[in-house]
Order: structure tokens, then C-alpha cells, then sequence
């Protein structure tokens, strides 16, 4: 037989809650005064970005004071922090969301909350709040915002078409300032011309300066050829087929700002040509 | 149609529409006590109490700074501060900060100045502590994690984050040209935990007959975990690039380049050694300078 379910508690006559309207004690952390600033610290990669912060303060008189602002951070991947000023009260609530009509996904707009005393050149942050990616439909905010390194989990994935070389150039693309790369796969071809000559087709990695890795094709292209190859993770090495050549890549190379991948052609002749080079690349801002 | 409970009205139920926002009930507003106020007992301090910072560091010319906020008995806010400048030793270091009668309500250590660690180079913890500071007796472990450009380790809202779980610092590093006629040793670090991620090393022989073979190894600074051969012998008078490699397939050389399969995660610890073992060398046979691109953690 099913049980009766009890009267409500918010019936008349039933227990009741009672606020004290005069003397609440939110928590003591989060008590700011017009010294304090809220700092946002922004790394964008994305052209088009805004990001907006929304903070709510509860001032000793009971009032709410809500504060916002919108950020247009440049798509250069560096660090920038604005600052808002607070008022006398309890921060209860702050929060970072990316608006407009340009929406980033993960790896493309990391951002930092923080409440800091001046001065701004070199702030003095005492209590932190949040770090993490905006995207479309993820912000991140104090409370219950999280504290995520820039560099873990999924990164953002582009489709880079790397700029053709001049004939009997090798082409070279670098990893941006303020990011870290995992290359996916690069697809590029190779014209010879008809000067005789077996052309051995590799990819390097290097520093900047220092070859890191080379990895070479497992045939060469002889003269008058138009071979495309196809740089995968963890590919056997294959014969050619069907004008494709597969070429192995380390299955999670990454690489840090500044560094190049490249391709490097063993007797590459004046009249050869490089072109359709095609990067599939994961990215984070490097912080 | 949504049932309403407003603040003055908390014995009845109200069916209809929301109050508007211009029109407040009377009594709504709420004001704060601010006499008599009682912290979190967990966050009292007193003047045996000490905020202890522990740091590892790689990167040389790193600064920190560390302040928390303390509420004190008499209702002022002090702000406990200290710089420095880490070692890039990566030995665990701490100091020690002395506080006050008061409550502990927040702390942060953040980097500062022109060199900013990434993730990987400067691991922090954050904790309060009692005497004897040679063997503090540990009584609140508030953060730890790794600071970088924009993050911090903070307390509260931080994180307890393990100095190893990945990813870690990408290097280009550089070993030490070996004498003629001798094999190369890379050891890791003290306080490091390496990822190879690739090797690079030219060996150059000489005309004295004999073919040599090439053999990558990894131990534990004692104990030989295993070897990675190259596929083919180089023989005198030539000179050959050996392309450690993670997981790439067994093959030819390759204009003088010989690809050298490698597992795909090489974890090596502190003291942890690779280098190579050139099976049948030569009198004049040289290697170059060895190049790595190594993934590193700080190993606490």
C-alpha cells in the first residue's frame, strides 16, 4: 500500500525558515573594497572575439551592484589583462562568456579571473577564481568555475594551407608565438622537372635553429613526376600508389613556439615545385 | 502557472505573476553584520603558524611572489608577502612566511617579472604548518600545481594538481659530443621526469674495416631496460644520421638518414640513463653531438 505523503513544509502551520535580513555573514574571502580590482587575463588566437564579464557585488547596504564589460582581445595569442574596479561589499558572483557573433572552440580563448591590488604593471594577486577555454556555449566563472591549464585536454583543430615556395624552394612553416602544436597530418606536393635525378623527399623538425627529427619518404621521385605526400601518424611505410606516397609521422608530435616543421628534398632541382601543402594541426595557447 | 515564494511571505504560497523588479516588498533589502563577525574556525592562525611554500623550478631567472590575506582580531586585513627568486635546480625548496593572530582567508603565489615558467618548469605547493620547520608537523594542505604565464596556485578556488599527469615542457636539448672511439649517455636530471620523445646523433667511421651496429639503450642508471637497434650495420668510411623515432617502422637507410624505431611513451625518471652502444666500433670513429626533443615534468 503506498505511503501518504506528508503536508508541505511551506503550509501554514508547518516549520519555517527565518533570514536574518540585518546581519548575514557571507563568506570573509570575498569581502572587496574599492582598493580591490577584478583582473582579466586574456590569450586569444581568434580574430572577431569578445569576451564579456558579467560580476555581481552585494554592497553592505544590500544592494546589488552588477558590473560588466566587453572585451576585443587581438588574435595574437598574447597575454593581456583588463582591469574593473570593485566597490565596497561581497563578491558573489563573477563570470567570463565569449559574445557576438564570433564564437571560439576549445584551444582558441583562454582566460584568467583573478581579484588583484594594484599596482596593474605588476599586480598583487590575492585570491584567484577561475582559468579556463571559452567556447560557444562554455564560460567559466567564481564559484564553481574551473582551474584548467591551457595546455591539457583537446585543443583547437585548423586546416593550414602553408604558402607555395618559388620553384627549387623547400617550404617552412612556423609555429606561431604563444602556441604549442600537435601535428595531425600535412599533405604536400612534389613536381620534378625533367632534369634527371632521383629527389628524396623528407620532413624535419627543428628548434629554430637545430634539425630535431628527420624523417625521410621510402622511395624517391624521379624526373617529371607529380607525387603527393601524405606525412600520417604512425603509418607503415608503402610503396607508391596511385601517385600517393604515405610517409610516417610520430603519433603525437608536438612542437613549441617558434619551431618549424619543413620539408627537406635531397636533390631538389632549380625548376622542381612544392605546392598544396595542406597542415592538419591541433593547437593550444602556450601560457 | 509558477509557484512564488517571496522573502516577506515565506508562510503562504503565492500562484500569479512576479513581482515587478522596481517594486520590492518592505524589509527586502539585506544588510551585513559587520560586528561580531565568526570566520571559519579551520582558518585560525596565530603566530606558530607558518605559510610554507615548497618549489621546484627548471627555468633559471624565474620570480615569485606569494601573498595571502589575513583577517585580523582586531578586524584589519594584513597581507603577508614574499619574493624570490627559485633555484633552477629542480630540488624542492620551501620557506617559510610567519603569520599573525587572525583568520587565513585567501593566499596566492603567482610568477612575476619577464621570465614566466610554462607548464612543466616551476611545480608549487602551498600549506600551513607548526614548528620545527626542519620537520614541520603539517596541519593544512590548501594547494599545489604548476604556475605558468596567467595561472596560479591559489587557495581557496585552486587546485591540488600532481606535478606528473601531463603535458609536460617541450626541449631541444643538447648532449655532450663524445671522445673518437667512444658511445654518448644522456642521464635525466635530478627532479626531472623525461618523455623522449626523439633522438638525433651522426656517427661518422672511420676507414678501419668492420661494419658497426647501432643500438639505442635505456636503463635504470644500473640495469638496461632494453635496446633499439637500427635496422642495418654502417660501414667504414661513411656517415650516418640515426633518427630515433617514436613508433616509426623498421626500414632502410635512407639517404644517409636511418630511421631508429622508439616506444612510443619512454618515461625515464631522475638518474634514469639512454644513450647508445655502437656494436663493433672502430678506432676513429666519432660521434657527433647528440640532439633530443624531450617532454619534461618536475618529479615530485
Amino acid at each position: 500500500m503506498a505511503m501518504q505523503r506528508p503536508p508541505s513544509m511551506l503550509q501554514e502551520g508547518g516549520p519555517h525558515l527565518h533570514f536574518d535580513k540585518y546581519q548575514s555573514r557571507p563568506e570573509l574571502a570575498f569581502r572587496v573594497t574599492a582598493d580591490d580590482l577584478l583582473a582579466i587575463g586574456v590569450r586569444n588566437a581568434l580574430a572577431g572575439v569578445q569576451v564579456a564579464l558579467g560580476a555581481r557585488i552585494w554592497s553592505l547596504d544590500g544592494e546589488f551592484i552588477d558590473i560588466s564589460e566587453v572585451i576585443t582581445p587581438p588574435a595574437d595569442r598574447a597575454l593581456r589583462y583588463t582591469f574593473k574596479p570593485m566597490h565596497d561589499g561581497y563578491l558573489v558572483a563573477a563570470a567570463l562568456e565569449s559574445t557576438g557573433a564570433t564564437f571560439p572552440v576549445r584551444g582558441q580563448t583562454y582566460v584568467t579571473l583573478q581579484l588583484i591590488r594594484p599596482p596593474t604593471f605588476a599586480f598583487r594577486m590575492n585570491r584567484w577564481l577561475c582559468a579556463d577555454y571559452l567556447s560557444g556555449s562554455t564560460s567559466t566563472g567564481w564559484p564553481w568555475g574551473r582551474t584548467v591549464g591551457s595546455t591539457e585536454g583537446q585543443g583547437a583543430l585548423y586546416s593550414i594551407l602553408a604558402t607555395n615556395p618559388a620553384a627549387g624552394v623547400e617550404w617552412s612553416q612556423i609555429v606561431p608565438p604563444g602556441a604549442r602544436w600537435r601535428i595531425r597530418g600535412i599533405r604536400a606536393t612534389l613536381v620534378t622537372s625533367a632534369v634527371v635525378a632521383n629527389r628524396q623527399p623528407s620532413i624535419v623538425i627543428d628548434d629554430g635553429v637545430n634539425t630535431l627529427m628527420q624523417i625521410e619518404s621510402p622511395n624517391p621521385e624521379a624526373a617529371g613526376g607529380a607525387v603527393v605526400y601524405n606525412f600520417i601518424p604512425d603509418i607503415p611505410y608503402l610503396p607508391l600508389l596511385a601517385s600517393q606516397q604515405p610517409v610516417f609521422l610520430p603519433p603525437d608530435l608536438q612542437l613549441e613556439p617558434g619551431w618549424h616543421i619543413k620539408s627537406s628534398t635531397g636533390s631538389l632541382d632549380a625548376a622542381d615545385q612544392w605546392s598544396n601543402i595542406r597542415l592538419t594541426i591541433e593547437e593550444w595557447l602556450e601560457d | 502557472m509558477a509557484a512564488v515564494i517571496t522573502p516577506d511571505r515565506l508562510r503562504s504560497i503565492v500562484y500569479g505573476p512576479l513581482p515587478g523588479p522596481a517594486a520590492p516588498p518592505p524589509m527586502y533589502r539585506m544588510r551585513f553584520a559587520q560586528r561580531d563577525i565568526q570566520p571559519p574556525a579551520a582558518f585560525r592562525v596565530t603566530p606558530d603558524d607558518s605559510l610554507v611554500l615548497g618549489v621546484r623550478n627548471a627555468l633559471a631567472g624565474v620570480n615569485l611572489a606569494c601573498q595571502a590575506r589575513l583577517w585580523t582580531d582586531e578586524g584589519d586585513i594584513v597581507f603577508p608577502e614574499v619574493r624570490g627568486s627559485p633555484t633552477s635546480d629542480r630540488v624542492l625548496h620551501f620557506t617559510a612566511v610567519q603569520l599573525h593572530y587572525g583568520y587565513l582567508v585567501s593566499a596566492a603565489m603567482w610568477a612575476t617579472g619577464g621570465t614566466l615558467p610554462r607548464r612543466g618548469q616551476t611545480y608549487a605547493t602551498m600549506q600551513v604548518v607548526r614548528p620545527p620547520l626542519a620537520a614541520f608537523n603539517w596541519n593544512l594542505m590548501m594547494a599545489a600545481g604548476y604556475i605558468t604565464g596567467s595561472k596560479v596556485l591559489a587557495w581557496p578556488y585552486g587546485e591540488q594538481e600532481d606535478s606528473i599527469k601531463g603535458p609536460g615542457m617541450l626541449y631541444s636539448i643538447f648532449g655532450t659530443t663524445p671522445a673518437v672511439t667512444t658511445d654518448w649517455t644522456q642521464v635525466v636530471p635530478t627532479g626531472a621526469v623525461w618523455r623522449v620523445r626523439g633522438i638525433r646523433a651522426n656517427l661518422t667511421t672511420s676507414a678501419v674495416a668492420g661494419n658497426r651496429q647501432v643500438l639505442f639503450w635505456f636503463d635504470d642508471g644500473a640495469t638496461t631496460f632494453f635496446h633499439c637497434h637500427a635496422q642495418n650495420t654502417q660501414g667504414p668510411g661513411t656517415s650516418i644520421t640515426y633518427h630515433g623515432v617514436p613508433a616509426i617502422p623498421y626500414t632502410a637507410v635512407i639517404n644517409i638518414t636511418q630511421p631508429v624505431f622508439l616506444p612510443p611513451e619512454v618515461l625515464l625518471f631522475e638518474g634514469w640513463r639512454f644513450g647508445v652502444v655502437t656494436v663493433g666500433i672502430q678506432a676513429g670513429d666519432q660521434w657527433g653531438q647528440p640532439h633530443f626533443l624531450i617532454e619534461e615534468e618536475l618529479n615530485d
